[in-house]
């Protein structure tokens, strides 16, 4: 019960990069910058998947990233939450049929929230956040 | 010295720069924004050059009987605008806003249905060039016969 009203009210995001061009990650930096300050929500970036409740995935997985992808996924703590940014991120947009992309993250791993745009709007990347919070606040 | 003191005490009654955005009314973006692509099928006439154009392969167009198949995969769009600016019907256009979130990955497809005309000669389904022939010759005047036969007819003599 607790861990439910923490995680809804508080969420803290863990930022993978699989491959991506550093459009999105910039995006979520300045999310997380002045303007756009998610911090004063509750929101927190931490450098561990082990204290993260909600996984930032950014880029198409090459076959270089897939090994981590997976092993960090392992590390999350249940409910296991991704919110998949940008248009590589949801099917590897403009790297699609490249010789060393294996697909994009929802073959490998469940996603729960889709963020369009390339590179997507800090808006918008809160408006998935606000998604991923719906699944906690629901505790599946 | 002085201009530094001078900013620093505008910067106590200036209000902060962070932006509200808990509020569900997000507002709409300047004209010229790049965002998703919108077609509209009334003005399209299927003429393949936004698929040609397009670098990362959303739009397909195929032909199924009488109709033509207008399909959009924006899932791997990334707004550049080379579709709208080849278009020659104006048939594409900038959506307003940026945001697109969802929870289902059929969101991102977009399918439309173009209607096709018989040829003047022969039974075989051509797209309307009304359009064309309006922007070629001024609105309001009869359309030229080559465009309104399918390519095989309009060799024949």
């Amino acid at each position: 019960m607790i861990f439910k009203i923490g995680r809804s009210k508080s969420p803290w995001l863990f930022h993978l990069n699989t491959g991506s061009c550093n459009g999105c990650d910039i995006e979520i930096v300045a999310l997380l910058a002045s303007r756009y300050d998610v911090e004063r929500l509750g929101c927190k970036l931490v450098g561990s998947p082990k204290h993260a409740d909600i996984c930032l995935v950014t880029g198409p997985v090459t076959a270089r990233s897939k090994e981590p992808l997976l092993r960090i996924y392992d590390m999350l703590p249940n409910p296991k939450v991704i919110v998949c940014i940008g248009a590589c991120s949801i099917s590897s947009g403009v790297f699609t049929d490249g010789y060393s992309i294996v697909g994009p993250a929802h073959n490998l791993i469940p996603v729960t929230a889709y963020v369009g745009g390339c590179s997507a709007h800090p808006k918008n990347i809160f408006l998935g956040l606000q998604k991923a919070i719906e699944v906690f606040k629901e505790g599946r | 010295m002085l201009p530094l003191i001078r900013i620093l005490i505008e910067n106590i009654f200036k209000p902060p720069i962070t932006e509200d955005i808990s509020s569900v009314n997000l507002p709409k973006h300047p004209k010229g924004f790049h965002g998703y692509p919108e077609h509209d099928p009334t003005r399209c006439i299927a003429c393949g050059i936004c698929q040609y154009f397009c670098p990362a392969k959303v739009i397909k167009i195929s032909q199924i009987d009488d109709k033509i198949n207008y399909h959009m995969d924006l899932d791997q769009c990334t707004c550049c605008g080379q579709c709208i600016d080849y278009c020659p019907t104006n048939a594409i256009k900038h959506m307003p806003n940026p945001y697109f979130v969802t929870t289902n990955l059929d969101d991102f497809k977009v399918d439309h249905q173009i209607n096709l005309i018989k040829c003047a000669k022969c039974d075989a389904f051509i797209p309307d060039m009304t359009l064309i022939a309006n922007k070629l010759f001024g609105e309001g005047k009869p359309i030229p016969k080559h465009l309104s036969m399918c390519p095989k007819c309009k060799r024949k003599p």
